[in-house]
């Protein structure tokens, strides 16, 4: 106490006796409040984080998985069921499947005789032996 | 004694009644403001990481089902509660469910709230997704199948709709 209370004669010259009496007395109501504002606002940020958590995970539950009915769409084209290709996953009734622009007059029949699918990149490769249907 | 020994040896001392009941009515406050914040805020992240966790199984499962509908020819109901799939196969797919080789049949049930996917053809069984509480399979019409997951966890739930057309 008596380095504080140098300190303050200090610092402070011939008042320190009397600010230092004052200092000893605890806190006063400015203190308090303040300290009661700073955990209010440390309080009212989680409050905040919860809330942007919310938002976040409802915003990707909307974009991942939009609707509650899902109309799956086979695909019509020989090739691609062949291939093992994913069924369309459509929001609303009467959309086509996609066909690829593949058209000729002669119908080919499809030996597979291996298939690799990459589904991080949505690719499938596949060696196939065709053979004309007569 | 002097006066300042004697304010010395009074703050030295440790503190005083009046200190320590303010202290210990400000911790109070404190706890109870944050068991409070903590019973609202608790039991709405455990609701929040359920849904988020049934929304990835849901996810897993709708990408499964997809896979084996793109091939699909023929789809029934098994018992209400299981779902089968005949896929188009074969070097040369006529389109037709044959229900039998070179078809390949493939099966959705329900075991232990997962959803399990049996390969007929080769006898391997799959755990595609849990949190499965029940699925539903109904034949609306003669074309038209309707499956139904339901999801559940943590008071969460979901249900999902697919609706299949043989045409």
């Amino acid at each position: 106490m008596k380095s504080i209370h140098k300190k303050y004669n200090h610092i402070e010259g011939t008042h320190g006796r009397s600010n230092l009496k004052q200092y000893s007395g605890g806190f006063n109501m400015i203190e308090l409040q303040v300290a009661l504002v700073i955990l209010a606002a440390g309080l009212l940020s989680f409050a905040g984080l919860y809330r942007i958590y919310t938002v976040q995970t409802t915003y990707i539950e909307q974009t991942s998985m939009p609707a509650s009915t899902y109309y799956v769409v086979s695909q019509s084209n020989r090739w691609m069921r062949q291939l093992g290709s994913s069924a369309e996953m459509e929001v609303s009734p009467g959309q086509s499947p996609w066909a690829p622009a593949v058209s000729c007059c002669t119908e080919y029949k499809i030996r597979l005789n291996s298939l690799t699918k990459n589904f991080e990149e949505i690719q499938a490769a596949a060696d196939v032996t065709m053979e004309a249907v007569e | 004694m002097s006066k300042q020994s004697a304010a010395s040896c009074k703050n030295n001392g440790g503190f005083t009644i009046l200190e320590l009941m303010v202290v210990s009515i400000l911790m109070t406050i404190v706890v109870l403001i944050t068991a409070q914040f903590w019973r609202w805020f608790s039991p709405n992240v455990s609701f929040m990481i359920a849904r988020g966790h049934i929304l990835r199984e849901a996810r897993v499962a709708m990408e499964n089902l997809a896979a084996d509908f793109g091939s699909a020819v023929g789809a029934s109901s098994v018992s209400g509660s299981g779902l089968l799939i005949c896929k188009d196969s074969g070097d040369y797919p006529n389109g037709i469910a044959d229900w039998t080789a070179p078809d390949v049949m493939v099966d959705y049930s329900i075991v232990n709230n997962t959803l399990q996917r049996n390969d007929l053809s080769t006898g391997s069984v799959f755990t595609i997704a849990d949190c499965i509480s029940n699925i539903t399979v109904e034949q609306v019409s003669p074309t038209l199948l309707s499956i139904t997951l339901e999801f559940a966890q943590g008071g969460a739930d979901r249900e999902i709709v697919f609706l299949w057309s043989s045409l």
